[in-house]
């Protein structure tokens, strides 16, 4: 029990000192509007890689097709904020972005999630396309040229704190019955439904919510960066999420938040060497990547609450010696 | 005589051209311990993957008692299967490889609690208590199967003995009226399989519940089992209890070969 308490309040001191940081800088001008860029799209690409975690890591559905969950919440920011460009607005367009991906993802999801590893990739891969085609060629979307002039109402903050509750949902979700059944079904799909545990349901489940985490990302990014066209969403996109899961390490929330904080600095550094820039970044990931091939943690996680319960345990057996 | 708890009526299986199970009948009783012998490719597996619900059979009928009532098998997915009382192991042994025994067991758990999603998500009392009920019950199973020392190991790092009992207790763990045991004594040494012989009593006594093993061990499934089956080419050839079965000749000429007086 005081651990419980203990374990929250160190996390929300956490979290609200990274908070304090930025502002510092952000009043210090040390955060100028590039850095501020960068440090709000590390904060979008850690919600989209802890959501594709999820799915990827914790229930091993192996997902190509991220950046379509996160068009749809794109798209429906960009073009309801337009309309409606207030706080109030914004929030409502990412719920509607959340809706409507929750039942495209249980369209996707129900007839894909049979299949495995590379076929599932590709079927979702395809899902993804298809939403980016049908962006390309309606009218309310404006086709390939996409939206732009869509209302700055997303600030670092509002990006921060989406981040920080993403990370506390996915976390928390992991670590339950559910996300037990979850990790049961990707160690051993069989031998999971043979106790009992309804594979396919749990499977949909983490599909679904990392897919409209995906959209609240999306409709963030929109909102940050203004403009969105179609090509924002292409399968580059789906891989570049993949990237980051992969560096952190496939099932672990911290490693993902470590990697995409780390290629997100490496990206900004790289933009001074124009055109070597791709081609450093390459030769870091497969450096990385050859150097720890599980990832940059493994399935490892930083855990407080576990960290507390080691100290304690300590402090116990030192003061029964 | 108790009553029946599982009846197996005329079950068939085809894969292709094969007759891999033919017209296979079986009754099992509660609280019984009943073993399926077998030559290689005899169907053993094959019909445990029926009566689990991992496979469809092609023809025939599975019915289970819960509350009551018979519940059929045939034709329901595994989860379902489950549910109803029915939990099993594996000949090659799968257990959920990196979570640890606890996890292992709380997963088996799973449909015997109740959580809300929204409570799991804000971390309501209600989410710490089923948690905490969760791994009491875990625990229960942990201390008297004896797992008390690996229990926050992960499960692929135990010894192939320790791996076999804690995919047992995870079976139990479902609370089941019948559990099937596929090869439990695989690739144990006489010392271990003396230990599960003893397990797999008290699991039947302490639990109320009924066995059936498919074993390769004869004096394991002597020592055992209160009935056998044999099962031959798909077809059940004989059964009845141990020494029945031993002294049944066509069961000699077909499995026991020359080893009958020394199996009887």
């Amino acid at each position: 029990m005081k651990t419980r308490w203990q374990t929250i309040a160190i996390w929300f001191v956490c979290m609200a000192a990274g908070y304090g940081i930025i502002y510092a800088g952000e009043m210090t001008g040390v955060v100028d509007t590039f850095i501020e860029n960068m440090l709000v799209m590390m904060g979008i690409n850690i919600i989209l890689a802890v959501s594709l975690n999820l799915i990827v890591g914790f229930s091993g559905q192996f997902s190509l097709g991220h950046a379509g969950f996160m068009a749809i919440g794109a798209y429906a920011t960009g073009i309801m904020t337009q309309t409606e460009s207030t706080f109030a607005g914004l929030i409502f367009s990412m719920i509607t972005g959340i809706v409507i991906t929750i039942v495209i993802a249980l369209i996707v999801g129900v007839p894909t999630l049979r299949l495995k590893g590379d076929y599932l990739a590709i079927a979702t891969m395809g899902a993804a396309e298809i939403i980016r085609l049908t962006a390309n060629n309606l009218k309310i979307t404006n086709g390939p040229a996409g939206l732009y002039n869509i209302p700055q109402l997303a600030t670092w903050p509002l990006v921060y704190i989406m981040m920080c509750l993403t990370i506390i949902i996915v976390a928390n979700f992991v670590h339950s019955k559910t996300g037990r059944a979850i990790r049961a079904v990707r160690n051993d799909e069989l031998a999971a439904t043979a106790m009992g545990i309804n594979a396919t349901k749990y499977k949909l489940m983490a599909f679904v919510m990392g897919a409209s985490l995906a959209a609240v990302g999306g409709s963030l990014y929109a909102s940050y960066l203004q403009s969105i066209a179609p090509s924002n969403f292409n399968i580059m996109e789906s891989v570049s999420i993949l990237i980051i899961v992969v560096l952190g390490g496939i099932g672990s929330i911290t490693g993902s938040v470590i990697a995409a904080v780390v290629l997100g600095a490496i990206d900004t550094i790289l933009q001074n060497f124009g055109s070597l820039r791709m081609v450093i970044y390459a030769v870091m990931l497969i450096v990385i990547m050859i150097a720890k091939p599980s990832g940059l943690m493994g399935r490892r996680e930083f855990s407080i609450g576990k960290w507390l319960a080691k100290r304690t345990a300590k402090k116990q057996a030192a003061a029964e010696s | 005589m108790a009553e029946k708890l599982l009846t197996v009526r005329n079950v068939t299986r085809q894969f292709g051209g094969l007759t891999a199970v033919n017209d296979v009948s079986m009754t099992i009783y509660d609280n019984e311990l009943v073993a399926l012998i077998g030559p290689n490719g005899a169907g053993k597996t094959t019909l445990f993957n029926m009566l689990s619900g991992l496979l469809p059979a092609t023809s025939g009928t599975i019915a289970i008692r819960h509350d009551g009532r018979f519940y059929k098998v045939s034709g329901k997915g595994a989860t379902s299967v489950a549910q109803h009382g029915i939990s099993r192991t594996f000949q090659n042994i799968r257990l959920f490889g990196d979570m640890t025994v606890r996890e292992n067991i709380m997963a088996a758990l799973n449909n015997q609690f109740k959580e809300s999603f929204w409570g799991t998500i804000i971390r309501t009392p209600h989410y710490y208590r089923t948690e905490r009920e969760m791994n009491d019950a875990a625990q229960k199973l942990i201390d008297r199967y004896h797992l008390t020392a690996v229990a926050d190991s992960p499960a692929n790092k135990l010894p192939y003995g320790m791996q076999r009992r804690v995919e047992i207790v995870r079976a139990l763990a479902t609370k089941p009226k019948i559990i099937f045991l596929d090869e439990p004594a695989a690739g144990m040494n006489p010392e271990e399989t003396a230990e599960l012989t003893t397990m797999i009593r008290q699991l039947r006594d302490e639990n109320n519940l009924a066995v059936l093993l498919i074993e390769h061990d004869m004096s394991l499934v002597m020592s055992l089992a209160e009935r056998i089956y044999v099962l031959d080419q798909g077809e059940v050839l004989a059964s009845g209890t141990p020494k029945e079965v031993s002294q049944n000749s066509a069961v000699v000429k077909a499995y026991l070969g020359g080893d009958a007086n020394a199996a009887g």
